[in-house]
């Protein structure tokens, strides 16, 4: 037990570890807070909140609209192309609609609260409107169709509008917290063979400005600024907004997990800690627990401060309920996100520390490290989408999975999307990987 | 003359540590290694060329430590002490370093850039393509007197290297967490890099030597303080 | 070799921080001899040395050599040999390519680094990296690389460091041969007894100050021994003094 003791004193009363430590916990708790006191965000107080492009023109009673989707809309799981009936071109007005995704085949949305899937993904699209109920077709040759739902509007206004619109999710939100690891595109969709003349309108709903369509015999291509038609508000930004500081803060933390180690090389007081005991197992064995301890309650204070303290500032600048609930800290996301957060610096310390007894020079250790960590982060956004979410998957930052709040979202940000503990499991087995190699070398080399 | 014999002795302290002396042939195998590898996966509608240069994320790492190890690394043990003894006059010292860090570099980003573009799985248009390698060796040797005047300043060497790794990594990431669109456009622009490295945009680049003129101007800013340190402060 | 000259120090002041390390320190150390220079610790022998050498720069009075500041030697090297703390350079560097820059950096021929190897007994490890060497090693490296340059001023702090009896006996004898060839030789020891079979003339400094600049005859004069005559001097000087046991 004294083990562990004594390397908590090295760790303590070495300024430059202690620095380290400070600086991290500085930035994981200063960023955060710089990022909530901005400007305050676009949506209001609608719960629901709606932005795409819509291509319309007015329809009075009955009608139906035909087109071929001949581009969908790309670039994510939820991008959105497809046909709407909405009661007027404005945010949060009550529309029903038929669409197709690449990740979630065709489907029928209406209300904000409606979402029938319905098989695979289709290229013609029918929408009719009959009194009171919209139904939505698809069909794959324009020849055969399948009924995919059928959805009572009861109430809406006779004079409605009818079009072609598309949207994809936002990659960032309101409160930027994330570096975008995977960048999209806004979507264009391409329509042909509608089936209704002109004259029509385009309108971005709910989106300030933006691109245009483009209107060329009969085709029309639908480009959208990022959006989401049956988007909550609520995008998580008040807990994510305390994760603002994390990839930031581990530099610091992975100076410190090298330096633990090679400083001693350096100064040759190995030879005076392995004096001290000459069993290696345990000397690393405690380090490890000294600095990965040190790590983690750095961290959990800095982040769980940053959470508590950002809220007062996220209010003011208009995230408030009912549009964006109050996180509480007995909420089991919350609390993974500040544990996980926590867990994930302690662990890329540790990283360090392996990394740091392998080589034994910090200098190369920081490198290594850095070379681990930092260059597919910055790499990822260079590669196509699908070589870069596997580096995403399979590099040490994963571990940063552990912080998703909301799938759909996240399902770009962060590359575990739906499985927080398995990004944590990656970057654990790293670290792992990394002190397991260097207990190896420890005990075969001389000090 | 005495400029000369300095740079003599600063190379030879250069190849003469195999710290020191392996870095510029990782740079090389690091860069077009990764580049490679990454142009394999276009897809056809990408910017071959940036995909195949894209190596240099990983190769910078080897140029920063090695001139973070040229400048900090002396300051253990009083070697700098002997450095001033033999060369007491210290511009011209400091300046010795400088070119043979460069003199270290330049032909292995050059190396490096030859053989990433070489490599390239994918087809590259010529002409925008040696313009963006060229500017890829540029970035390099910039990055590496960048981390010469860091490492010279603050004199030590995980630090220094944090430091360098900070502003050339998380530089970019900090700007985003700046919500005033003005300030945060702002930031970007002004951050070393990756915005140096739009050079490498072949497809539609705006203003692609901007980038690297404002990592030259924080490179300027780094030497100029090291060069400080190294003159004014005790050895 | 360069032709001779003292070593100079003309009111020095120097302070780190809120110490002042060194005060108004004038002295001057002449050729053909040995002079050692002594003093309790801390008393600002290192600081006075790197100040002759140019590493620290004195917040007032002036340091020469041969008549000139050290930053305005050429080819300082030729002039002025130093072994400071032998410290460990970079363990990976081999023993003669930390000579060779040297002697690279001030124009000496490279020749002359298998010579000084061979004069400190290293020819045989020339080859092997510092990581490897031992203390007594280091230390003869360092004085291999103060011969470097031939030079006539020669400056040593604790050159005895870590030698072993025959290296001790070796070096008395080298600066003696060197004092012997006209040159100025200036050594800093603890090793009273050692100095005064080496040196003939003593510089004692206390508290940055100076207490004595006379030779070592006189000091011992009236059969005192250079222990007892140093501790006279040095006892109001003393920075650390053991307790009662």
């Amino acid at each position: 037990m004294s083990l562990p003791r004594s390397e908590l004193t090295k760790l303590r009363t070495a300024p430059g570890l202690v620095w380290c430590l400070v600086g991290a916990a500085a930035v994981m708790l200063g960023l955060p807070l710089l990022a909530s006191a901005g400007n305050p965000g676009t949506y209001g107080r609608a719960a629901f909140v709606d932005e795409f492009r819509f291509v319309h023109q007015p329809l009075s009673g009955d009608g139906t609209l035909t087109a071929r989707v001949r581009t969908p809309a790309g670039g994510h799981p939820w991008a959105m192309t497809g046909l709407m009936v909405k009661e007027s071109a404005t945010p949060g007005a009550r529309y029903a609609a038929v669409l197709v995704t690449p990740g979630h085949g065709t489907r029928v949305q209406a209300d904000f609260t409606v979402d029938i899937a319905g098989g695979e993904a289709a290229s013609w699209l029918r929408l009719v409107r009959t009194g009171p109920t919209v139904t939505g077709y698809a069909s794959t040759d324009g020849v055969a169709w399948q009924r995919v739902a059928e959805v009572p509007m009861a109430g809406m206004a006779s004079t409605v509008e009818i079009g072609l619109f598309a949207t994809s999710p936002a990659a960032t939100r309101t409160v930027a917290t994330r570096p975008v690891l995977v960048p999209t595109r806004p979507a264009t969709a391409v329509f042909d063979s509608v089936s209704m003349a002109g004259p029509w309108t385009g309108t971005d709903v709910g989106i300030p400005g933006g691109p245009s369509t483009v209107e060329s015999s009969g085709t029309f291509a639908v480009t959208a600024q990022p959006g989401d038609i049956i988007a909550r508000a609520d995008d998580g930004s008040r807990v994510v907004a305390a994760t603002a500081g994390t990839f930031a803060g581990m530099l610091p933390l992975v100076a410190l997990g090298a330096l633990v180690m090679t400083a001693e090389y350096r100064r040759h007081l190995v030879r005076t800690t392995l004096a001290a005991s000459p069993r290696r197992g345990p000397v690393l064995a405690a380090k490890a627990l000294v600095t990965g301890g040190a790590c983690f309650a750095a961290a959990l204070v800095a982040t769980a401060g940053a959470l508590l303290l950002a809220q007062p500032l996220l209010r003011r600048s208009g995230y408030r309920p009912p549009t964006y609930p109050d996180p509480s800290l007995s909420d089991p996301r919350v609390l993974r996100v500040i544990a996980g957060t926590a867990a994930a610096a302690a662990l890329v310390a540790l990283l360090s520390l392996g990394l740091g007894t392998i080589l034994r020079r910090g200098a190369a250790a920081i490198t290594a490290v850095a070379a681990v960590l930092l260059v597919p982060a910055v790499m990822t956004p260079l590669l196509p989408a699908g070589a870069g979410r596997w580096v995403q998957r399979l590099s040490p930052v994963a571990g940063l999975s552990v912080q998703q709040v909301r799938e759909t979202d996240d399902a770009f940000l962060l590359p575990w999307a739906g499985r927080p503990w398995t990004g944590l499991a990656v970057l654990a087995g790293y670290a792992v990987a990394a002190l397991t190699a260097a207990y190896l070398l420890l005990r075969r080399r001389d000090a | 003359m005495r400029l000369a014999r300095a740079l003599h002795a600063e190379w030879t302290k250069l190849r003469t540590v195999p710290a020191t002396a392996c870095l510029p042939p990782a740079t090389v195998v690091a860069t077009a290694a990764l580049g490679t590898a990454v142009s394999t996966s276009c897809g056809g509608d990408c910017d071959a060329a940036r995909l195949s240069l894209s190596g240099v994320y990983l190769g910078q790492l080897a140029v920063v430590a090695l001139a973070v190890l040229a400048a900090a690394g002396e300051y253990r043990h009083g070697l700098a002490a002997t450095t001033l003894m033999a060369v007491p006059a210290r511009l011209v010292a400091f300046t010795a370093k400088a070119l043979a860090v460069t003199a270290a570099v330049l032909p292995a980003a050059a190396l490096a850039v030859a053989a990433s573009l070489a490599a390239s799985r994918a087809p590259l248009p010529p002409g925008p393509s040696l313009r963006a390698g060229g500017g890829t060796v540029v970035y390099l040797v910039l990055v590496a007197l960048l981390a010469l005047g860091v490492a010279a300043t603050i004199r030590r060497t995980a630090p220094a290297l944090s430091t360098v790794l900070g502003l050339l990594y998380m530089a970019p990431i900090a700007a985003q967490f700046v919500t005033d669109d003005r300030w945060r456009t702002l930031i970007e622009r002004a951050t070393p890099a990756p915005a140096a490295l739009a050079i490498q945009d072949t497809t539609d680049p705006a203003h692609p030597w901007s980038g690297l003129a404002v990592l030259a101007a924080w490179t300027a800013a780094a030497l100029t303080a090291g060069a400080t340190a190294f003159i004014r402060r005790d050895g | 070799m360069e032709p001779m000259g003292p070593i100079e120090c003309q009111g020095l002041r120097k302070r780190y921080g809120w110490t002042l390390a060194v005060d108004g320190l004038t002295f001057t150390v002449a050729a053909g001899r040995v002079t050692g220079f002594v003093g309790p610790n801390g008393a600002g022998k290192s600081t006075t040395m790197r100040m002759i050498l140019g590493l620290d720069r004195p917040d007032a009075g002036a340091a020469l050599v041969g008549g000139r500041r050290y930053r305005e030697l050429r080819a300082p090297l030729r002039h002025v040999g130093a072994l400071l703390d032998a410290g460990s350079p970079d363990p990976g560097r081999r023993a003669r390519d930390h000579l060779l820059w040297m002697a690279q950096s001030n124009g000496i021929p490279p020749a002359r680094v298998d010579e000084v190897l061979g004069l400190v007994g290293l020819a045989a490890v020339a080859r092997r990296r510092f990581g490897g060497f031992s203390l007594g090693m280091r230390q003869r490296l360092g004085i291999a690389a103060a011969l470097l340059g031939d030079p006539p001023v020669l400056i040593f702090d604790e050159p005895v460091n870590g030698l072993d009896p025959e290296g001790v006996r070796w070096i008395r004898g080298l600066l003696r041969g060197l004092a012997a060839q006209g040159r100025t030789v200036f050594v800093s020891s603890h090793l009273l007894a050692e100095l005064a079979g080496t040196a003939d003339h003593l510089v004692v400094i206390g508290r940055g100050r100076l207490l004595a600049d006379a030779s070592v005859a006189a000091l011992t004069s009236g059969g005192a021994s250079l222990e007892d005559a140093y501790v006279a001097l040095t006892g109001g000087s003393v920075e650390y003094t053991a307790g009662p046991a």
